[in-house]
């Protein structure tokens, strides 16, 4: 079953009068249990893609589906929750909320959702733990380190079993060893759960350990897009 | 909800300094305005209560038209069927008859206008505090016909001490004039420096005496219960003796610049709470303008979760409330102690004292403040917190999270 598909889609940014094609004609397609990245040289429209696809951000052409749904056109109310329900997120920074806790982080999306509170904390305490943060709960993102706060990030991401998690450039701010063992994590998460991945990287180290690779060159898929 | 709360509480404290200057800027707009709410009302308070007490009353009943001009030959000359009524009407607390009139006293050393109140001595005690301003001499005694009390003014102008010999001269009800002697038994002094260089107090005989009132009264004034509906008893009473030619006026209409001062002074300060409360309600939106700024890339990432505009707007304007809460609690628990302590011990302005007597107030202001006055400055700073804080949310709920993840 494809969880994203994407077809013709195009954005162009306009400064003034100067037209910026930051993709043109893009056309992948994921199937559940995928585990993908995007690569390509800085400008390439990897993270325009990502956020087209996740909606957050509107094409100028083209259509992006996720799952049955295609997003493009949909009101903002529409996409939120589409959000919210079926894209978990994992950003390149600052991507926790400083003044909730680690486990309340993570049962951020849950609480949005509705999901009662004794299912919100089994299941929070349970990926935490999967993610290797077993004891710190309580903590909140400035006691944690960069790698430990990415992990709460993925925790987060995937604790709604969404449809796909997008990652732009997860690892950007990790030294190699703990970008490494964030990757390691994400696979077993992709192999264990079936959760589909699509993530943005410019790492040799990532692309190399995803199962499938997307290039982008210039706002154009060079290779791997169906 | 919870989470609503949880997280707009602890993003208060992010910034603290931030937070406590917001908090600071509401706490000493909540402490002047209850500060110089409960003084203006100690002010206009102990103003109306001077005059109803020496010598208004709540309410004074007259025969049409004497109020105007104080002619004796204006006076109720049944008033057993007002005073049977006031027996037993409600919310009627005492009365007293008066006979009253405008005339000259003169001493051996000089003369000056005067009103000349003639009283029930007993019933007048239940209505005004002149006896117990008496400072020399003794008040007047039931049938102590040729006793008169004056003010400590009056009697440093016209030279006289305790037992000497004055004359007053009045216009009787015959259009003729009359003088009569009396002996200065009692001199009061009250607060007020117009009132005891006016007023004199004679017997009600020996004022009907004078201005040759056969039986009667120019007058009844009355002090009413604290609960009592004024309009519904002016009403009353209206209806009641029209037929005599009696009518009813309150203290605001037998004094209506004290009454004018009153609703001036309100109006004042609701300019000058205003004023406060714009330059309160600036503040507040360049700070949360600041905070909204400060975590647009956070805002950006809970947006691009499927956080709802409305749960950002919330949490922006619920943050400003919970500041406005906070500084509302500091501000009152700093300024209540204060308020208690000057409406028990009162703020001297001793050296304003001759200044004060002008306006009707003694040199001591004792602050009053009522709860309500309290709830309505709490409500007005929370109303300036909303307006406050309602751009910068409305600004955080609209932002498009891609445009803010990229704001780092």
């Amino acid at each position: 079953m494809k969880v994203v598909k994407t077809k013709d889609l195009s954005k162009i940014y306009q400064t003034g009068k100067v037209e910026t094609a930051a993709l043109k004609k893009v056309s992948i397609s994921l199937k559940e249990g995928e585990f993908t990245s995007l690569v390509g040289p800085s400008g390439s429209g990897k993270t325009t893609l990502l956020n087209l696809i996740g909606g957050l951000d509107t094409p100028t052409s083209g259509e992006a589906y996720i799952g049955e749904h295609l997003i493009t056109g949909m009101k903002t109310g529409e996409l939120s929750d589409l959000r919210l329900r079926h894209i978990g997120f994992i950003f390149q920074e600052f991507n926790l909320i400083p003044v909730l806790s680690a486990l309340e982080n993570v049962e951020y999306v849950m609480l949005l959702q509705g999901v009662s509170r004794g299912e919100r904390r089994e299941r929070s305490m349970a990926i935490l733990k999967e993610v290797g943060l077993e004891g710190r709960e309580k903590s909140r993102p400035s006691e944690l380190s960069g790698g430990q706060q990415q992990r709460v990030a993925v925790a987060r991401a995937v604790v709604s079993r969404p449809d796909i998690v997008l990652a732009d450039e997860p690892t950007a701010n990790l030294d190699t060893e703990t970008g490494k063992a964030l990757m390691e994590m994400m696979l077993r998460l992709n192999d264990e759960h079936g959760i589909t991945f699509l993530l943005s990287t410019h790492e040799a180290m990532v692309m190399d350990m995803c199962r499938r690779v997307v290039r982008l060159r210039d706002g154009v898929v060079v290779d791997g897009g169906e | 909800m919870n989470l609503l709360i949880r997280i707009s509480w602890r993003n208060l404290w992010r910034n603290p300094r931030r937070s406590a200057i917001l908090i600071s800027a509401i706490v000493i707009c909540i402490f002047a305005l209850l500060i110089t709410l409960s003084y203006i009302n100690g002010v206009l308070n102990q103003m109306v209560r001077n005059s109803v007490e020496f010598h208004l009353g709540e309410m004074e009943i007259y025969k049409k038209g004497f109020f105007n001009d104080r002619d004796p030959l204006r006076h109720i000359t049944e008033p057993e069927e007002v005073t049977a009524f006031l027996d037993s009407a409600e919310g009627v607390k005492s009365y007293a008859p008066r006979v009253e009139g405008r005339g000259l006293i003169s001493s051996s050393y000089s003369s000056s206008g005067v009103r000349i109140i003639g009283i029930e001595p007993d019933m007048e005690t239940a209505i005004t505090l002149v006896r117990r301003s008496i400072i020399k001499g003794d008040y007047l005694a039931p049938g102590a016909g040729h006793s008169i009390l004056i003010g400590q003014k009056m009697a440093d102008k016209l030279k006289v001490k305790l037992g000497g010999k004055i004359v007053l001269t009045v216009q009787t009800i015959n259009n003729e004039l009359a003088s009569d002697a009396f002996r200065v038994g009692g001199i009061y002094k009250t607060i007020s420096s117009d009132f005891d260089k006016y007023m004199v107090y004679i017997p009600i005989e020996s004022a009907r005496r004078i201005m040759e009132i056969e039986r009667g009264v120019t007058g009844i004034v009355l002090r009413t219960e604290n609960n009592a509906d004024m309009t519904e008893l002016k009403a009353a009473i209206n209806e009641r003796f029209d037929h005599i030619g009696a009518e009813a006026l309150t203290w605001e209409e037998l004094e209506p610049l004290i009454s004018e001062m009153v609703r001036i002074s309100k109006k004042w300060n609701m300019i000058f709470f205003v004023a406060i409360f714009i330059i309160l309600s600036i503040g507040i939106i360049n700070t949360q303008n600041i905070a909204v700024y400060e975590r647009m890339h956070e805002i950006g990432v809970v947006r691009a979760m499927g956080t709802k505009p409305v749960f950002i707007f919330s949490m922006i304007m619920l943050e400003t409330l919970f500041l406005g809460a906070v500084g509302i609690a500091v501000g009152f628990l700093l300024s209540y102690p204060i308020i208690l302590w000057f409406s028990i011990k009162g703020l001297s302005l001793a050296m304003f004292s001759e200044g004060l007597e002008m306006f009707g107030l003694g040199a001591r202001i004792y602050f009053d403040i009522e709860f309500m006055d309290i709830v309505y400055s709490a409500v007005s700073i929370f109303i300036t917190a909303f307006f406050g804080a309602f751009i910068p949310a409305v600004r955080a709920s609209r932002l498009e999270p891609v445009k803010a993840i990229r704001y780092v």
